[in-house]
């Protein structure tokens, strides 16, 4: 990357995780500090073992929002968050339908098209088996919105892990700058998914009670669920109809650790190639940011890598991990984490990293345990995922 | 767009690189073999096209693969040959970008719950399983044996894959974000597929002549991309893209690759879509969500020889179909299309050119 890439606009955001069914929901309840986790209710657990999770509430689904009735939780996920941002953006349906628009969104479980409840025989499929093309579109949260919407741009279904919402916003950014539309939905899906959470049982990457990103006694994650979608609009869109610019995706990278599947790079070279790539693509140097939005699993491995790098890279600027109040969305993770991060450079303060009591002596650096004034027009939000996978987004303050 | 093609490797039921690529499709054959299948109804006998990745135990690092399953093997053996096919050892690590092209990801075969026979227990499976599951590890695997530090994508968008996969390298290098790009497709063999096939078709009734749908396949196709350097005699991507809108009109002149096997949904389209020179070659590499990316794969070869090919094994069914090429003859235009038709809706086209 040899020179600054344009900035895309913002101008709808749509966010449902455990901390709230909407933006402004989510961003009251990270102020309060609070958070409850509790056990699975949608799949059985063992007794007496696993992990709390992070789910979302039951009734967030509604159906008289919309015109098409997916069976799949995280494709109503998806769509629920869409319908908040295109709201936000003033978006009509007729209008989509007249402009190229595009979906690029970030998920998991949407990628697994051996999902049990979709892949049996059962009498609501006609008796018989579905198509593996049908099946697939039945949990594809991107599908889902181009069907709902009835879009007929490009789409997109990055299955990048814990990366996928932050890829997916980045690819977005460059179908706009590349003049392939004139509005792209962007963002990451995730439920609760079983198979998810006894592999990282399975892995010893799970806490046993709440998460504790960066503390001293962290033991690892517990899992949420949830969805962010952003609507990225080109400037010729923006004019055309008096848009609002409520933010900027400034600027993107991504790196591999070349590493192991499970691990992070001890050296977090990865990472470090991730943010220098993202701040050479926005023009921002790195002490320019108003704070680091951290990917902050609760990890012992993860953790450790990014306070050293943030320690390295940026000494001076403020970070914290959101993870406490949501739990790990995966596949939605960089983008509720994107959102959340465009909320707090409106309001000019972060909150506390709710979990983090007591600092880890061995970290260099740690996050905020108090809600904190910042001061700055952009921040960083940066996820890391399963396979070395680091991705990195720059985010700038809207008008 | 401006993306030159410098190398591919392919893995499937045809056989291993190039040269039993073009062979099988030079010579028509339809290589796909029964075997036996255990369902709830019983065991039963089904045609397969699968991928043998011995071979690639003499390319790399034993310890290395040691833990790596069938999908990342054949991901990681197509992405070797690209780079032999190249003549490129050592790419420079930050330079160098990965994306991997998806329909089932590697869960398809995983977890055992295809319900061909009573579900496994999905709480009882190893972190090695668990991790071999989720859909980057054929990306991250690959990154870890060429050491490539670079961008490190994975897309699953089922049968419409490989164009967003094309695009997206396409991006890559127009914004400077490396120099090259391994770009391809990989998919296991479905049982439930293979189920679903004999379900459909094995009953068919005597006087049905059509020619039978595609075996279910598996496999592997990369391609190593660099940024167009100008040169002559170049095979390029000339353009890459998806949508759900219409599929659009196949220029007369040129040659269309359709990705049709006779039993994905939505085939009929490719009649309304092509009205010059089609060909067909699914009966060599079998029903796969990115089989479109070895009809990419063929289409550079037809470039590469200035041929058309016939169509593997007569082609397929089509009702109202194009009519399939049924002789090798010399390529009439320098440009070739590869289409396809998405089984849940929307289409995907790569176009392929001679510079």
């Amino acid at each position: 990357m040899k020179k600054p890439l344009a900035p895309v606009a913002i101008t709808g955001m749509g966010c449902l995780c455990a901390a709230g069914l909407t933006v402004e929901a989510c961003m009251d309840f990270l102020f309060k500090g609070e958070r409850f986790p509790a056990r699975p209710t949608r799949f059985p657990t063992d007794p007496g073992a696993g992990s709390p999770v992070f789910e979302v509430e039951s009734g967030f689904w509604s159906p008289d929002r919309f015109h098409s009735f997916p069976r799949c939780r995280t494709v109503r996920l998806a769509l629920t968050a869409a319908h908040e941002a295109l709201a936000q953006a003033g978006l009509e349906r007729d209008l989509l339908k007249k402009k190229r628009v595009g979906v690029c969104i970030g998920s998991n479980v949407a990628g697994s098209v051996s999902n049990p409840e979709l892949f049996g025989p059962s009498e609501s499929w006609d008796g018989g088996y579905p198509t593996s093309g049908r099946r697939f579109a039945a949990a594809n949260p991107a599908v889902g919105l181009v069907r709902e919407f009835d879009l007929n741009g490009p789409v997109e279904t990055v299955v990048t892990a814990c990366s996928a919402g932050t890829d997916a916003i980045g690819l977005g950014a460059a179908w706009i700058r590349m003049g392939l539309c004139d509005a792209v939905l962007v963002g990451g899906a995730d439920e609760l998914y079983e198979i998810t959470y006894n592999g990282f049982i399975s892995l010893m990457n799970s806490d046993e009670g709440p998460c504790r990103p960066f503390d001293v006694n962290r033991r690892g994650l517990n899992l949420g669920e949830g969805a962010a979608v952003m609507v990225l609009e080109s400037e010729e869109l923006l004019g055309e109809r008096a848009g609002i610019c409520r933010g900027r995706v400034l600027g993107y990278g991504a790196a591999g650790d070349a590493y192991h599947l499970t691990a992070p790079d001890p050296d977090g070279q990865g990472l470090r190639l991730a943010i220098e790539e993202a701040l050479a693509s926005s023009g921002i140097a790195p002490d320019a940011l108003a704070f680091i939005n951290a990917h902050g699993t609760g990890t012992t491995d993860n953790d450790r890598i990014e306070s050293r790098v943030f320690d390295a890279v940026f000494p001076k600027i403020p970070f914290l991990s959101t993870k406490g109040y949501t739990g790990h969305t995966l596949g939605a993770a960089g983008a509720v984490e994107a959102v959340f991060s465009l909320g707090c450079l409106s309001v000019g303060q972060v909150p506390p990293s709710v979990g983090f009591a007591d600092p880890d002596p061995e970290l260099p650096a740690h996050p905020v345990s108090q809600t904190t004034p910042v001061t700055g027009s952009a921040a960083l939000s940066e996820t890391l995922a399963f396979g070395g996978n680091n991705a990195v987004l720059i985010l700038g303050k809207g008008e | 767009m401006n993306m030159r093609i410098d190398g591919m490797g392919v893995v499937g039921g045809f056989g291993c690189g190039i040269s039993d690529l073009a062979a099988g499709i030079e010579e028509g054959r339809r290589p796909a073999k029964f075997f036996p299948l255990s369902t709830v109804h019983g065991e039963i006998q089904v045609p397969m096209l699968l991928a043998d990745t011995a071979v690639l135990s003499t390319m790399a690092d034993r310890r290395t693969l040691r833990r790596i399953d069938h999908h990342t093997r054949m991901a990681l053996l197509a992405c070797l040959l690209a780079m032999e096919d190249a003549g490129i050892s050592e790419p420079a690590a930050e330079s160098l970008g990965i994306i991997v092209a998806t329909g089932y990801g590697s869960t398809c075969n995983t977890f055992d719950i295809q319900e061909l026979c009573p579900a496994a227990d999905v709480r009882s499976f190893s972190p090695i399983q668990f991790s071999n599951s989720v859909h980057n590890a054929a990306g991250a695997h690959i990154a870890s044996v060429l050491r490539s530090r670079g961008p490190n994508l994975s897309i699953n968008q089922f049968d419409l894959s490989i164009p967003m996969a094309f695009l997206t390298a396409g991006h890559w290098l127009a914004e400077g974000r490396v120099d090259r790009v391994l770009v391809g497709g990989v998919d296991d063999f479905a049982r439930i597929m293979a189920y679903h096939r004999h379900c459909r078709f094995s009953g068919r009734q005597g006087g049905d002549s059509s020619p039978a749908p595609a075996a279910v396949g598996e496999g592997s196709a990369f391609f190593l991309v660099s940024g167009h350097g100008g040169g002559q005699d170049e095979v390029g991507v000339a353009w890459a893209e998806s949508g759900f809108s219409e599929a659009p009109k196949i220029p007369g002149a040129d040659l269309c690759v359709i990705g049709a096997d006779g039993f994905s949904p939505g085939e009929e389209a490719y009649g309304r879509c092509v009205s010059g020179p089609a060909a067909c070659y699914a009966h060599l590499y079998g029903h796969l969500p990115v089989g479109m990316a070895f009809d990419v794969a063929a289409a550079v070869l037809s470039l590469r020889a200035g041929s058309v090919y016939a169509s593997a094994g007569g082609g397929v069914p089509l009702p109202g179909g194009p009519e399939l090429i049924s002789e090798t003859r010399p390529l009439a235009s320098g440009q070739i299309h590869c289409l396809k038709i998405g089984a849940a809706g929307g289409y995907g086209r790569v176009v392929l050119e001679k510079r």
